[in-house]
């Protein structure tokens, strides 16, 4: 049998849980709802401040092209996450392989796109230094940023452990649980980009 | 090694959201966000008359993608409620939060 | 092999670095509650010695016993030692103590995650008190506002401790929130439906729904005072725009969530420890369940009566009145349902249930100076006044920490094997008792008189200095109290009398189980088949505890403990070091965002090596206890 990642079966030795539910799945969900709190207050703050403080004018330093664009290739990763889960418990490692690889380029894409982005808005003078609103921009997106980094490391280092047998249908579970925080940080940034670009963009 | 288990087994979650489901969710993805990006305004499907109701629909938009990422791609439309009720839950007590702040500071506060 | 059932008290074999090994390295849950069990009693010692010099300053008018400024660290770091290291984390020791022992678990879902919690709490509480050696304490008191604690108005270094030290606290408290949730909804015994679950467990699972949904939000507002302090942002920056109501907001939407991560452990102790001593099953199990469930749901409605003052018009503060005075409903049905559980009960006055029943008494004077302050207007009075710390102290004190000595004399004898002396606890009892109240009640009186609170000294001429006397003499029996105690405790590691397996005749499932149990808790899983289910193994059987009645010996194993035929194979966790260093990793880079970028690197590199030695070490060791 393939070395699985914990040498005595893990599986196998551990009583059947009592909702028939692994483990890590529970704790990934416990922890995405907790983190709906996290970017809530960040959403929060950002749109509480912008409707009252004097601010810089968010539709002049917003590219909505290029967001959009960066919005529509996060979305795509989400698709081929899905699929790399899919194939995972098909059995299917190649075709894992290529859509977890495919996913961890996209995350890559987005994260230079944000790169840029910041880059250009601290030329045209909204920093996060400039007033609340570019503060609460600047943190709200980064601390989004940082969550896609955590995901691109974490289907990267699956990509890497599949290579050594690390990842076989019985332990998929791993693509699964790493599927949905990709995922979720996926709908995090439809709310941002909805919430903070367009409606931000429309109207301030 | 590597070799060895190019293909295995599949799992019993194997039924859950295969290439033609993620693949519909994606075009209908697409087109969502290709309407909310031409709703901006000056973009092909604005008009003055949508501004009021601009919000809400970038809301509800933004919420229909959400809603399909979330029951397709997450698996919350084939998994047990329980994963639905605790995301559920964290949703509904977060998006009642953010709205009270915004609507407090928007009325008192300043 | 069979390995001894005593393993907490287990004599070394190694000579004392190996058992100095073993604790760093446990993940045994029973272990890392006593952990936790000593280090919250440390912090709890610190904080009261910190509150015993600050009444030494109030007894009398005009003293000059401290300054004014290390009168507001103290006060400070008084408040946020009670609240973060000790109020926050009794979830985390009881949880540790007992939780998988009631549901008949062999450990938690993810035991070097539950040693890493201990650690980041450890560290995180040394990171939190630092400032005292690095220059002076955070001094604008425990709720932080901003923007009295961004830079310009606070440049003491010790806010920068406070800051990241309570960022580092929230980890660990999520951490160990996720952990146990998962714990409670996977890892029941057979037929331990969630309607069958102890009390005790539904208060700790209420507590962790509100940690994971409260605790980010802390973390985000306590993000922005870091981003303001060390960064340059301006959230908080009111000539650029900010607004310092975020501040208040953001940190009560937190806030009165923690109030009930506060209570909700005492709330268990109590439904645990009233039945057992009323020789009862508890009165109206299910109401108490959907009480808890509500308090969940209401707790993060009520936020803003905090902030009844701060102008919110009369909508908001109708609003949050209205909700604040609902959510004292459920909570008012508990009373009564310990009341009725105590009502025609054959009450044992056992030194847990005198702290029980007190409990029960307190909280209600605290519940009613509650209900007065959810009204606005009455509230306009009293806020910042010692009628609110009145308020909160009948409510921490008087609830939380009194009915947390009752869960510790009734289930620490479980870990140590040994019980607490009754005589010594009864004089502890008393102590407390009259030492808390001759020094709370008065505060009511002193509010209503107007004297503000976070005040370092007052005039003669108020005419408060009577009753601040009386206070700080209250204070110092008090605190007689809670050194009878701590010698208690002492003492009964070494001289207490050896507790046997089921000292109190108890209801719930650890009572099935020797003192201190074995590493692996339960020799077979067992099969539960209603509520009280020790009670009703009992009854229906007449089976003895195993581990001998309450006059056996503590350290050897009972009958039933040899591994016989048919024993299935259990695999315990492996012990582990990785947990501490990840915590110091972080510690590390916490120091390093106060002092120097290069140690936030150095942190993070001993943080990310530990992430992936975590990754590739194998969680399980061998089978320890197999067919022979
Ligand atoms: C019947 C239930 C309760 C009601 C109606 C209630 C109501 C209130 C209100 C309205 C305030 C704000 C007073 C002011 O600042 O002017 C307050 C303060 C406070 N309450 Fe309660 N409370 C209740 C139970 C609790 C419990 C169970 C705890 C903790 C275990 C608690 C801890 C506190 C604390 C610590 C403060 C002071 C916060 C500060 O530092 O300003 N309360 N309470
Ligand atoms: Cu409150």
């Amino acid at each position: 049998m393939e070395k699985s990642l914990t040498p005595h079966g893990h599986e196998a030795v551990h009583p059947p849980t009592t909702t028939g539910e692994d483990h890590r799945k529970v704790l990934m969900w416990l922890f995405l709802a907790s983190d709906v709190l996290f970017f809530g207050s960040l959403i929060a703050t950002f749109v509480a401040y912008a409707q009252r403080v004097p601010h810089t004018p968010l539709h002049e330093v917003f590219n909505i092209p290029i967001t959009s664009w960066s919005a529509f290739v996060l979305l795509m990763s989400s698709v081929t996450m899905a699929l790399a889960v899919w194939s995972a418990h098909s059995g299917k490692m190649g075709l894992m392989r290529i859509y977890l690889l495919a996913t961890v380029l996209l995350g890559v894409h987005f994260l230079a796109d944000q790169g840029y982005e910041f880059y250009h808005f601290t030329l045209d003078g909204f920093t996060p230094r400039v007033n609340p609103v570019g503060s609460a921009f600047f943190t709200l997106t980064g601390f989004h940023g940082a969550h896609v980094t955590v995901g691109v490391l974490w289907l990267f280092s699956l990509f890497l452990a599949s290579f050594r047998g690390g990842i076989t249908p019985k332990n998929a579970i791993w693509v699964e649980i790493a599927g949905l925080y990709w995922h979720f940080v996926d709908v995090v940034w439809i709310v941002i980009f909805a919430v903070v670009y367009l409606i931000g963009a429309s109207f301030y | 090694m590597a070799q060895r288990n190019e293909t295995m087994e599949p799992t019993r979650e194997v039924h859950k959201a295969g290439p033609k489901t993620c693949a519909l969710v994606a075009v209908v993805l697409a087109v969502i966000t290709a309407i909310e990006v031409g709703l901006f305004p000056g973009y092909p499907l604005y008009t003055e008359a949508l501004r009021p109701v601009l919000v809400p629909l970038f809301l509800l938009l933004g919420a229909g993608k959400f809603a399909l990422v979330a029951s397709f791609y997450m698996h919350l439309k084939y998994d047990t409620p329980m994963f639905a009720g605790i995301f559920a839950f964290g949703m509904t007590v977060g998006a009642s939060i953010v709205i009270s702040v915004i609507q407090l500071f928007r009325h008192f506060h300043f | 092999m069979a390995v001894s059932a005593g393993t907490l008290r287990r004599p070394a074999e190694g000579g004392l670095w190996s058992t100095v090994w073993e604790w760093l390295t446990t993940v045994d849950h029973k272990r890392i509650g006593l952990l936790y069990f000593w280090t919250v009693l440390f912090w709890f010692l610190l904080a009261g010695v910190e509150a015993l010099i600050l009444r030494l300053q109030l007894a009398r008018p005009d003293a000059g016993v401290l300054t004014p400024a290390v009168y507001n660290q103290l006060y400070t770091m008084h408040g946020t030692l009670m609240v973060f290291l000790v109020g926050t984390p009794a979830a985390s020791v009881f949880a540790n103590m007992v939780l998988p022992l009631m549901i008949g678990a062999r450990d938690v879902a993810f035991p070097r995650l539950n040693a890493l919690s201990y650690w980041v709490f450890l560290f995180g509480g040394i990171l939190l008190n630092a400032g005292w050696l690095a220059g002076g304490a955070f001094d604008v008191g425990w709720t932080g506002y901003a923007n009295m604690s961004t830079r310009p108005f606070t440049q003491s270094i010790g806010a920068n401790f406070w800051v990241m030290g309570l960022i580092v606290l929230g980890l660990s408290t999520m951490a160990s929130a996720f952990n146990f949730l998962v714990t409670i909804i996977n890892m029941r015994a057979p037929g331990m439906t969630l309607m069958r679950m102890p009390l005790m467990v539904w208060a700790l699972t209420v507590v962790f729904i509100l940690v994971i949904f409260a605790f980010p939000v802390l973390t985000v507002a306590l993000i922005f005072l870091w981003f303001d302090r060390f960064y340059g942002t301006r959230f908080f920056d009111v000539a650029a725009g900010g607004n310092v109501f975020l501040w208040q907001h953001l940190f009560w939407v937190f806030g009165h969530p923690e109030v009930y991560i506060l209570i909700l452990p005492a709330f268990g102790i109590l439904s645990e420890v009233i039945p057992t001593f009323s020789r009862k099953p508890i009165f109206g199990y299910s109401t108490m369940v959907l009480a808890m469930g509500a308090i969940a749901f209401l707790g993060f409605s009520v936020w803003a009566h905090h902030m009844f003052t701060t102008g919110m018009g009369p909508v908001g503060n109708f609003a949050f009145s209205l909700s604040t005075m609902l959510i004292a409903i459920p909570t008012g049905v508990k009373v009564f349902n310990w009341l009725a559980t105590m009502w025609g009960g054959r009450i044992r006055w056992r030194v847990p249930m005198l702290f029980a029943g007190a409990t029960v008494l307190l909280f209600i004077l605290g519940g009613l100076s509650g209900m007065m302050h959810a009204s606005p207007p009455i509230d306009s009075q009293q806020q910042d006044t010692y009628f609110v710390v009145a308020h909160f102290h009948y409510v921490l004190f008087g609830g939380l920490v009194m009915a947390m000595f009752a869960g510790v004399y009734y289930w620490l004898p479980k870990l140590t094997g040994r019980l607490l002396d009754e005589g010594l606890g009864k004089w502890h009892f008393w102590l407390t008792f009259i030492g808390f109240n001759l020094t709370f009640f008065p505060m009511h009186i002193l509010g209503a008189l107007g004297m503000p609170r976070r005040i370092y000294t007052y005039p003669a001429e108020a005419g408060w200095g009577g009753l601040n006397l009386l206070i700080t003499i209250g204070a110092y029996i008090l605190a007689l109290g809670i050194l009878v105690f701590a010698y208690n405790l002492l003492r009964s590691l070494r001289k207490g009398e050896p507790a046997g397996s089921d000292p109190w005749d108890g209801r719930t499932l650890e009572w099935s189980i020797p003192s201190p149990p074995p590493e692996y808790n339960f020799e077979e899983i067992p099969v539960v088949h209603g509520r009280d289910a020790w009670w009703e193994q009992k009854r229906q059987r007449r089976v003895a505890p195993v581990g001998g009645g309450s006059n056996g010996d503590p350290h050897a194993p009972g009958e039933g403990h040899q591994p016989g035929p048919g024993r299935e194979v259990i695999h315990l966790p492996k012990p582990s070091i990785i947990p501490l260093v990840l915590a110091l990793g972080l510690a590390v880079a916490g120091v390093g965002t106060i002092y120097h970028p290069a140690v936030i690197a150095l942190g993070l590199a001993i943080t990310i090596g530990a992430i992936v030695a975590w990754a590739i070490e194998p969680p399980l060791q061998g089978a320890v206890h197999s067919k022979e």
